[in-house]
């Protein structure tokens, strides 16, 4: 997962990729009618599919082809879904939706760990496959460093995948979704002064209604579970604008 | 790997120990403990006391007198002829004359008894001993000896030397069994010996001292090598107690005495065959939930081909087979899940769940108590809270959700105002794929897994999980975990 941080510098955005070209997506997988309804589905929204039986023939398609996407099933005879997700992310390859039969979060989360952009568990809703792909995407675009497992501030760590704080005596702290998200939102963006409005759009899209209170119930969540109430807080509130998140060194 | 000799000869080396050290403690005592002194008392020391009012005897112990102007209690019950004389016995009229000559005052003033009193372990003498015949026959005039002398003083009898020619020492060298003797003192008081309490004759006491220094000597050596003995099966059963079957288990490891490596080996081997088992059961489970999820997934995908009005239904009924194929896996695997355990912020996992849930499924936090640490799994512990959180919204749509800490417990209740559960169901819905029946369908009713998962789970992590009756109405569930 190290080496796909070189795309880390993109300029953050928020717009979808650009339509001209559809995106294509590879779709690995040893059920041949789960392949074909997956990439009929996808077609008809408007991407352009490939398909592979397993590894080799990923391999193949990889070298011929521009692929900007793989589905990739969890289980398959020969080299199994988890073996190649590893492959793809030492080599540096495209992102990865991994789809399973066993929805057990653990592997959910080894999954993740291996580097697999998002995981998926069967039976899924069609739209929601179609969701993942867009959001992946659209971190593959802005932002990658979301997905090192760890994210590491004054002695705190942050599990992305596990979702969930853990403190500097080594306790885990669990985090609400939103708590998430908005610890997400200020790690990204540390040193800068934040207002109610900017963060709610970080939160939940520009378009999103505005609760000014909700948010600063939940950033005080968030600081007790924090312990921040020291002299050296880490998130700070700056009076007439909002909030900041203390520069990372 | 440690071996040790084993049991049955570590058993048979002690017995053989005790028993060897026991006879030889004993064995020494008898040889090498100095000669007891003799219960009892010599004339001399007799007459001293009669004479000062108490004097220390060779033995250590203190013959005490007393002095009174009534006649000691012993004169009267003496034995008597026809004339009211007291009958003596020769020695004891031996005994009187001595005392006489000691104490220097006339015979008549001098009484001396000589009943038995105690003689040990051997029950008791005949009240009246037969007069030694030779001494009655030789000397009965003179009165004979002490039955008690030895034989150099027998002889001295048999030589038929009268008793004043006896060499002055007899006094102070034979002790006599302890006898009643009395004198009227000049002022007409009469004092009397204090016969000491019966108590245990020296001879006892050193057998006794014996048996003493054997329990001291034994019982630690006996403590150590039995701590040594058990320790090995104590480790075992605390081994056995922890044993568990998932991959990462660490087998027994088998040490000491041959019987218990053999023990723990047997209990490896069951291990094996447990977790071969589990993980066949596993197994066969998630291939069975494989091979169908991969159809539903395609019939999920298919529906969408479908006309609108056929979908929702379908939609429906694979997501009611999709939960159950998870709701079987996740039971199967409960107990044996591989888990990494960590401490873990318990108050901001209640808390972080109250927030997540709360418009799904209607839950809000009560009173939570902060900073709650437990060792557990987040994943696995927001698992069997979700799943009762879930349970109480199929029944009573809302419920609330509490954490405290109690006696080194962590005790999370979750209370709903539904119409709880009849009382002898408490248990059964614990069951797996039970479901209660009454007004319950299958729309509301689950898989009947929901509240199996949350015990297996809950019992994974070292907890309990009941169900209790509110009042006046409602479940509530209590979790309860032990503090890390």
């Amino acid at each position: 997962m190290c080496q796909r941080q070189s795309k880390c510098s993109y300029p953050m955005s928020l717009t979808a990729p650009a339509a001209d070209t559809p995106l294509h997506i590879l779709v690995v997988d040893d059920d041949p009618d789960l392949r074909e309804l997956i990439s009929s589905f996808l077609s008809q929204n408007g991407y352009a599919v490939s398909e592979a039986a397993n590894g080799q023939e990923m391999d193949v398609a990889l070298g011929a082809k521009s692929i900007d996407l793989i589905i990739l099933d969890f289980m398959m005879p020969g080299e199994d879904g988890l073996s190649i997700c590893k492959r793809l992310i030492t080599q540096g390859g495209p992102p990865v939706i991994m789809v399973s039969a066993r929805g057990e979060e653990v592997d959910r989360i080894v999954g993740l760990e291996l580097g697999a952009d998002d995981y998926l568990g069967k039976p899924f809703h069609p739209r929601e496959l179609l969701a993942r792909i867009r959001a992946v995407m659209r971190r593959a675009d802005k932002h990658r460093s979301e997905h090192s497992a760890l994210t590491q501030f004054f002695g705190w760590q942050l599990d992305n995948l596990k979702r969930l704080l853990i403190r500097p005596d080594g306790v885990q702290v669990a985090l609400s979704n939103t708590e998430f998200e908005l610890l997400r939102v200020f790690l990204d963006r540390p040193g800068r002064a934040l207002s109610r409005d900017q963060i709610l759009d970080f939160l939940h899209g520009a378009n999103s209604e505005n609760y000014d209170r909700a948010i600063d119930v939940q950033i005080s969540r968030l600081r007790r579970k924090l312990n921040d109430d020291t002299q050296d807080e880490i998130i700070r509130t700056i009076r007439g604008i909002g909030y900041m998140f203390r520069p990372l060194k | 790997m440690k071996t040790r000799p084993s049991i049955f000869w570590q058993v048979l080396s002690l017995s053989l120990f005790v028993l060897i050290t026991a006879l030889a403690i004993n064995t020494a005592v008898v040889l090498l403990a100095p000669q007891p002194r003799p219960a009892g008392y010599t004339l001399t020391e007799a007459a001293k006391a009669l004479k000062t009012g108490e004097t220390r005897l060779s033995n250590g112990r203190i013959l005490k007198t007393e002095t009174g102007s009534d006649l000691p209690g012993f004169i009267p019950e003496m034995r008597r002829d026809d004339k009211g004389e007291p009958i003596l016995r020769p020695y004891e009229v031996f005994l009187r004359e001595r005392l006489a000559r000691a104490l220097n005052v006339p015979l008549e003033d001098v009484w001396v008894d000589d009943r038995p009193q105690f003689y040990g372990p051997y029950g008791r003498r005949p009240s009246r001993p037969p007069t030694p015949p030779v001494i009655a026959h030789t000397n009965e005039a003179t009165t004979g000896t002490a039955q008690t002398s030895t034989s150099r003083q027998r002889s001295g009898v048999h030589s038929g030397a009268p008793l004043h020619t006896l060499p002055e020492n007899l006094k102070q060298q034979i002790t006599f069994p302890a006898f009643y003797a009395a004198w009227k003192m000049p002022d007409g008081q009469y004092r009397s010996l204090i016969r000491p309490k019966p108590w245990l004759e020296p001879w006892q006491i050193n057998l006794l001292l014996g048996f003493a220094l054997t329990a001291m000597i034994i019982t630690p050596v006996a403590w150590l090598l039995s701590q040594r003995l058990t320790r090995p099966i104590t480790t075992l059963a605390r081994g056995a107690a922890q044993i568990n079957f998932t991959a990462r288990a660490r087998p027994l490891t088998p040490e000491g005495p041959s019987e218990v490596r053999a023990a723990a080996e047997a209990l490896n081997a069951m291990q094996l065959r447990i977790r071969k088992q589990m993980e066949n059961r596993t197994a066969i489970i998630a291939a069975i939930a494989h091979d169908l999820k991969t159809p539903l997934a395609k019939l999920r995908l298919r529906v969408e081909t479908l006309p609108e009005a056929n979908r929702e239904s379908m939609v429906r009924d694979i997501a009611d087979m999709d939960s159950l194929i998870r709701s079987a896996l996740m039971f199967a695997s409960a107990g044996t899940a591989a888990q990494d355990f960590a401490r873990l912020d318990l108050s901001a996992l209640v808390q972080s769940l109250c927030d997540d849930l709360s418009e799904l499924y209607g839950v809000e936090a009560e009173t939570i108590e902060d900073g709650v640490t437990v060792s557990g799994n987040t994943e696995t512990l927001r698992r069997i809270l979700t799943n009762l959180i879930e349970n109480a919204c199929r029944y009573a749509g809302h419920s609330r959700l509490g954490l405290r800490s109690e006696n080194g417990r962590a005790i999370i209740r979750l209370t709903d105002q539904g119409p709880g559960i009849a009382p002898s169901e408490l248990e059964a819905v614990l069951e797996p794929f039970y479901r209660v029946e009454s007004s319950r369908n299958r729309d509301t009713g689950g898989a009947g897994l929901g509240l199996s998962i949350a015990q297996a789970l809950t019992e994974s992590h070292g907890g309990t999980l009941k169900l209790e009756n509110g009042k006046p109405t409602g479940l509530v569930a209590i979790v309860d975990l032990p503090l890390a």
